[in-house]
């Protein structure tokens, strides 16, 4: 749309106030299109996006309030500022058409002076909100793309061994992992729940990388890191703000893995030559408790078995209320399944086969697999 | 009636106006004919939404004698059907008139 014209969409059943409208409005510099029906506004609304419509209530056939009802209920034609021009005075038509979504009213008789500040004025305000949403999102991309950017890929570390699955279903997602080089052969691997999808959300996410990098060195147990974290975030994070996390530390020169479970969904454990298993432990969330308790678990592992951290997102659905036991069954089977495919892709085959028969996830998911 | 003063009270020019007019006297005698059938069909919705529209029309272009007519049409629908004959004929003069002053132009 060029900036500098704009175009109003005029509906009356009576040729004459059309006319009349058109030559007022085209006087002041407008483009203008008319309907002398309810359906055909419909129509040209939707093809030519006028940026103000000026609406009669009583027309035969589709009456103003089922143009509005219409109108408001398309996405591209829902923004777009409604005002009714009408003969109807009485209160409750006035009402109604607020109520459906109208943002002024003028009545019949109108001078045309008065039907162009209004028109004026409904442009300015809808010029005004147009470039605040677009302000808005073009903030929320740029932390959207902050957030990415925090987001280790597994070229960086290819001595990880890991695959990885991502996707954030909101501008500022509540979901977060981390990779952490914590000596030769040892790596930290780090996924994290934070409760709500808020902007704050990922001012924290960048917080938590800090904070892992700082503590989670070979000086600190696994469960140290995570208590020292904990007690930090308790501090920074605002009221009721909490996040749930599965950190583990893989010593491939040991064949150890240290697990630290913080109310996060259990890791999925696959031995290379058997079934695989959940490692339920126990955890309290992180940002909460002071001296909160994380149970630590450590595993002798053998080269080839796999792990998978991952958030609830993958098993739990609010829409098709998947709970969790009925979505952590399908996991294990989908993951048992999946062992022949090179863990690099391991996660994204897992993630198209968990969601092949539903909709698409209702949430964010990260899932991480790592090959010992 | 001066066709100027009604273009100024609209902040309209006096060819604009004149083309208003013109279109205006060329639409009004579909909404008498339509009172009239529905008053003749004692359609009491049917006078009500045709002098609806003659109502708005004529008052945006300040033809208020025919507005005013119109409105009470539309208000005593259920009138005695002389009275309403009565204004439609009225409705039917003033329109001639304006229809003449129009074509003198």
């Amino acid at each position: 749309m060029n900036k500098d014209t704009f175009t109003i969409l005029i509906v009356d059943d009576n040729k004459m106030n059309v006319k009349l409208l058109e030559k007022v409005l085209t006087k002041e510099g407008y483009l203008t299109l008319s309907a002398y029906n309810g359906r055909d506004a419909q129509i040209l609304a939707c093809k030519e996006k006028p940026d103000i419509i000026l609406l009669d209530i009583k027309m035969p056939g589709n009456d103003g309030f089922t143009v509005i009802k219409f109108l408001k209920r398309q996405s591209d034609t829902s923004s777009i500022p409604v005002i009714f021009l009408t003969g109807l005075s009485d209160i409750k038509s006035k009402l109604t058409g607020f109520d459906l979504g109208a943002v002024d009213y003028i009545l019949k008789p109108f001078h045309p002076k008065e039907v162009i500040a209004r028109v004026r004025l409904h442009l300015k305000l809808s010029i005004a909100t147009n470039a605040l949403i677009a302000d808005q999102a073009n903030k929320l991309k740029q932390i959207t793309e902050a957030q990415t950017s925090l987001l280790i890929k597994p070229s960086m570390y290819t001595d990880a061994h890991f695959g990885i699955y991502y996707n954030s279903l909101h501008e500022a997602g509540g979901d977060f992992y981390d990779i952490l080089p914590i000596s030769k052969e040892i790596y930290g691997y780090f996924v994290a729940d934070f409760s709500g999808h808020d902007i704050k959300t990922s001012y924290y996410t960048a917080s938590i990388k800090a904070l892992l990098k700082q503590n989670c060195s070979p000086v600190y147990q696994p469960n140290e890191s995570i208590k020292i974290i904990n007690e930090i975030l308790i501090e920074i994070l605002p009221e009721s703000k909490y996040l749930t996390a599965c950190y583990t530390k893989l010593n491939r020169k040991s064949k150890e893995l240290t697990i630290i479970n913080a109310g996060h969904p259990p890791i999925v454990y696959v031995p290379k030559n058997e079934k695989p298993y959940l490692i339920e432990i126990g955890g309290d969330i992180i940002g909460i408790f002071h001296n909160a308790f994380f149970e630590q678990k450590i595993l002798n592992v053998s080269e080839g078995d796999r792990f998978y951290i991952y958030s609830d997102g993958l098993i739990e659905s609010a829409k098709e209320q998947k709970v969790w036991t009925a979505g952590s069954t399908k996991l294990m089977e989908t993951i048992d399944n999946s062992r022949d495919t090179p863990i690099l892709e391991a996660p994204n085959a897992i993630v198209k086969k968990m969601f092949e028969d539903s909709e698409k996830p209702d949430d964010d998911i990260v899932l991480i697999g790592v090959e010992v | 009636m001066d066709f100027q003063t009604l273009a100024d009270d609209l902040s309209l020019d006096y060819e604009d106006f004149i083309e208003l007019a013109e279109l205006f006297v060329s639409t009004a005698p579909s909404d008498i004919n339509k009172i009239e059938e529905a008053c003749s069909k004692k359609d009491s919705n049917g006078m009500s939404e045709a002098s609806h529209s003659l109502k708005g029309a004529s008052a945006n272009l300040g033809f208020t004698e025919i507005s005013t007519i119109a409105n009470y049409i539309e208000q005593n629908t259920t009138n005695e059907i002389d009275n309403i004959e009565k204004k439609i004929k009225e409705l039917k003069k003033l329109l001639e008139a304006i229809n003449q002053q129009v074509n003198s132009i």
